[in-house]
């Protein structure tokens, strides 16, 4: 079920009202309900798939269990190596067997061996990657005796597959979200107001930002070997927007509507196209994968301990294995080694924990010299995710290449045959800047709409405003994109 | 918690209310533009005219005012209201629509026969599919779902597509940004829809891109003709039909409509229309509705319209074809009256 769909209007109400006003009473039976609620959200799009979900569960619930009741280190290492085995298994074969297949044949004939590997049709199950990665967290936490196995199958399950965050994230650590499901939840009427705050706020990004900018972006990425310089450009930073309104939208549901039942889910987006340099990006961007990696890859590998040639090691191998992780596919591998590349230079230079809160702390607007860093970081960051869009490698290349033409492309006549007026591109303009100056006010806030103070008449004109806008582009709404991965 | 409710509810009605202010504003075919204008040419032509053909492009392309008038001595004033891919729900609305019309001066009704289904899954998430469904047709459609011989699954399955189209429709999901360009723009004064009485002819030697792509296609295709004529025989040769009382009945009361105002309702088959639509039409079959029916489609009487020298395209009559089928429909007005 998608957020952006007639069906999740109605189901969110339902499971709601069940939720508070018919099983508020007892905690098992609200974690009952929220199991429940989170297989009919996921099953709706193909029920076969709950399966992966379940038996993940089983297993990683009966390893904690395990894992708790030993003391032997031997026995615990192997409890473990069987939950990470079974978990990266199935992220092996669901989403990386054919890659591995292609590239390994491909790497045959390149020494002039003949290699015809069977690729599979696979379907690669929505959210696999997300939902693989918490339940390994919980196992690896309770491993580290960082958190005590839970006894509590309901309050595992629903810590598992919780709608609200099952196929996009926020990536949940066990330590954070399981002990929520062990105490008695109670209403807070702030923190729902916040939540549908933030769930309108994360539609107006995903509907009405993300899914203006894909009308350009699709065709400008699919003609690209055809067009130059500034229509290019116009692409690439698009599609930056594009994915920023697109999964940070999905987060701002996403914890918006965990807020609506009294959760807490942790904080995916800062504000990232507001860096200063590439590593204050990556503390904003994606937080709770940045943080998974960084808990469970960087820090186990080394982090920035050791010599220079240790941590040049350690920063590649966490972008290569983060850029991996968003799919089969080489063009995510070389996004994650360029942003390694961005990245060295201000690890080596020790400037890297320079810019830690967020720009502009105790002004209104930002130095020159910031405005000037922020620029660099988002073309910098543009730069990049033309290969986190481009079909291929090959693909990407010519597009840079092409972007650095002189020339403007045609860009008149091109949007013309967009069957789009000029208006049209100058009102996506007009829709960015809302996001632009929106959250650069906020900035210092969780989200977009958080704790504003105006009188409640100007604040539901907001509200019904926005949702005006969003209706507005509804026909145009698509998947969101971090589906895939 | 209550509290919290409360003020969801009211903003959501809130909210309502103003999204319901364009449709107030709209007129009621808005949304399909050749309806739209097509109506404005009316109004604007006071009582001029007294007979209106209404269908899709089967009557959009295929009755010639002009021609039908002459065969009744200027006391037919004709007025053809076809337009491309018109859906059946949409036409007896329009019908109705033109009853409940004082201003007009209507006195024969000839409406293509419908099939009362919801366009297929490509039309009905778009605008001309779905601009015209409100609580009445929802409640319509309900009835003829949970009244039909359908399966479980396949009546569930229509339920959730028509209540997904009225929740929709209700909060102008997906067509608000069609809505306020219709307020906003200005409109053209779409007399070209007008031109030639709401006729518009098909001729053989066609410049029009769209026309040539589909006649290419017929002239590709040379079984499409035999196909057509002989689905066309095996339905209407075809003794028994189950029938589908729900339809029957509201035909009927169309009908009935029809008659409270002195205004003859005709629903009519023209040729060369896709199997499915014959079908429905032999399920719809009662004493009252026969006696409304003029059937211009059964091969074994009108031969003609399945042939290349008449036809455009495999669903559609070349200008000549529509010479013939518009003096075949007045010659079968003639005769019931």
């Amino acid at each position: 079920m998608l957020f952006n769909s007639l069906e999740f209007c109605l189901f969110l109400p339902i499971v709601f009202l069940l939720y508070w006003f018919v099983f508020q009473k007892d905690v098992k039976i609200q974690n009952i309900l929220i199991v429940a609620a989170s297989y009919l959200f996921y099953g709706w799009w193909d029920w076969r798939f709950l399966s992966l979900i379940i038996f993940s569960s089983f297993i990683d619930y009966g390893l904690g269990v395990q894992l708790g009741k030993t003391e032997n280190q031997r026995r615990r290492k192997l409890l473990l190596w069987i939950s990470m085995l079974i978990n990266l298994g199935f992220l092996g074969v669901f989403k990386y067997y054919n890659f591995f297949a292609d590239s390994f044949a491909d790497l045959l004939q390149s020494v002039g061996m003949n290699a015809d590997f069977a690729t599979l049709n696979i379907l690669l199950p929505v959210g696999i990657s997300f939902y693989t990665f918490q339940t390994m967290s919980y196992t690896i936490d309770v491993y580290r005796r960082k958190l005590e196995p839970t006894k509590d199958i309901f309050a595992f399950f629903a810590f598992v597959s919780f709608f609200p965050q099952l196929v996009a994230g926020p990536i949940e650590r066990a330590k954070n979200l399981l002990p929520q499901f062990y105490t008695q939840r109670h209403f807070d009427h702030d923190k729902a107001v916040d939540g549908m705050r933030q769930i309108l706020w994360g539609f107006f990004k995903k509907i009405v930002i993300a899914d203006s900018c894909a009308v350009y972006v699709n065709v400008i990425f699919a003609d690209s070997a055809e067009l130059s310089g500034g229509i290019l450009l116009l692409g690439a930073i698009l599609f930056a927007f594009q994915i920023y309104g697109d999964f940070s939208g999905y987060s701002d549901i996403a914890i918006g509507t965990a807020r609506l039942f009294g959760f807490n889910l942790m904080r995916n987006f800062a504000y990232p196209y507001f860096s200063r340099d590439i590593a204050e990006f990556w503390r904003r961007w994606h937080i709770s994968l940045s943080s998974w990696f960084k808990d469970y890859v960087y820090i186990p590998l080394g982090g920035s301990r050791g010599g220079k040639l240790m941590q040049l090691r350690n920063v590649f191998a966490i972008f290569l294995i983060s850029g991996f992780w968003h799919g089969a596919n080489w063009t995510f591998i070389v996004w994650g080694g360029l942003n390694a590349l961005y990245f060295i230079p201000q690890m080596l230079l020790k400037t890297n924990r320079n810019n830690l809160a967020i720009v502009a702390q105790e002004s209104a607007l930002p130095s020159i010299k910031e405005i000037f860093q922020i620029l660099i970081t988002f073309l910098l960051t543009c730069l990049a995710w033309v290969f986190f869009r481009a079909p291929s490698v090959k693909d990407a290349l010519i597009y840079i290449g092409n972007m650095f033409t002189v020339g403007d492309g045609g860009f008149q006549t091109y949007i013309r045959t967009l069957k789009l007026s000029g208006n049209h591109l100058i009102g996506v303009a007009g829709l960015i800047l809302l996001l632009i100056i929106v959250e650069w006010i906020q900035r210092r806030k969780e989200h977009g709409l958080e704790d504003i103070k105006w009188p409640q008449p100007l604040r539901w004109t907001v509200y019904i405003g926005l949702t005006m806008l969003i209706l507005y582009h509804f026909g145009d709404s698509s998947q969101f994109i971090y589906f895939q991965f | 918690m209550k509290k919290f409710i409360r003020k969801i509810l009211f903003l959501l009605l809130l909210f309502f209310v103003i999204i319901q202010i364009p449709k107030w504003v709209l007129p009621p075919f808005w949304g399909n533009e050749i309806y739209d204008k097509k109506l404005n040419h009316l109004k604007e032509s006071g009582q001029k005219y007294n007979t209106f053909f209404i269908g899709t492009s089967r009557v959009n392309n295929g009755i010639i005012p002009k021609t039908f008038d002459a065969e009744f001595n200027g006391n037919i004033k004709t007025f053809n209201l076809g337009a491309p891919g018109s859906s059946g729900l949409e036409n007896i609305e329009l019908a109705k629509y033109l009853m409940e019309h004082k201003t007009l001066n209507v006195k024969n009704i000839f409406i293509e026969l419908p099939s009362l289904e919801l366009h297929g899954d490509e039309n009905r998430v778009s605008l001309r599919g779905r601009y015209y469904y409100d609580l009445n047709m929802y409640s319509f459609s309900l009835k003829k779902i949970f009244k039909s011989s359908k399966t479980f699954k396949e009546k569930y399955q229509l339920w959730s597509e028509h209540t997904r189209l009225i929740i929709e429709n209700a909060f102008s999901i997906s067509i608000f940004d069609d809505m306020l360009k219709y307020l906003f723009s200005s409109q053209s004064s779409g007399q070209q829809f007008a031109n030639n009485k709401g006729y518009r002819a098909l001729y053989i030697n066609t410049k029009k891109e769209n026309d040539l792509a589909r006649r290419k296609a017929f002239l590709a295709d040379k079984t499409i003709l035999t196909k057509r004529r002989k689905s066309a025989e095996r339905i209407f040769n075809q003794a028994k039909y189950p029938k589908d009382e729900f339809v029957i009945k509201t035909f009927e009361q169309l009908i009935d409509k029809a008659e409270e105002q002195n205004i003859r309702l005709y629903f009519v088959l023209y040729p060369k229309a896709a199997e499915a639509i014959y079908e429905k039409s032999r399920q719809v079959s009662s004493k009252k509705i026969k006696a409304h029916v003029i059937n211009l489609a059964s091969p074994k009487k009108y031969d003609d319209f399945y042939k290349k020298e008449y036809s455009f395209d495999r669903a559609h009559l070349n200008h000549k074809g529509a010479k013939l089928l518009t003096k075949a429909c007045a010659r079968e007005f003639k005769k019931i009256k």
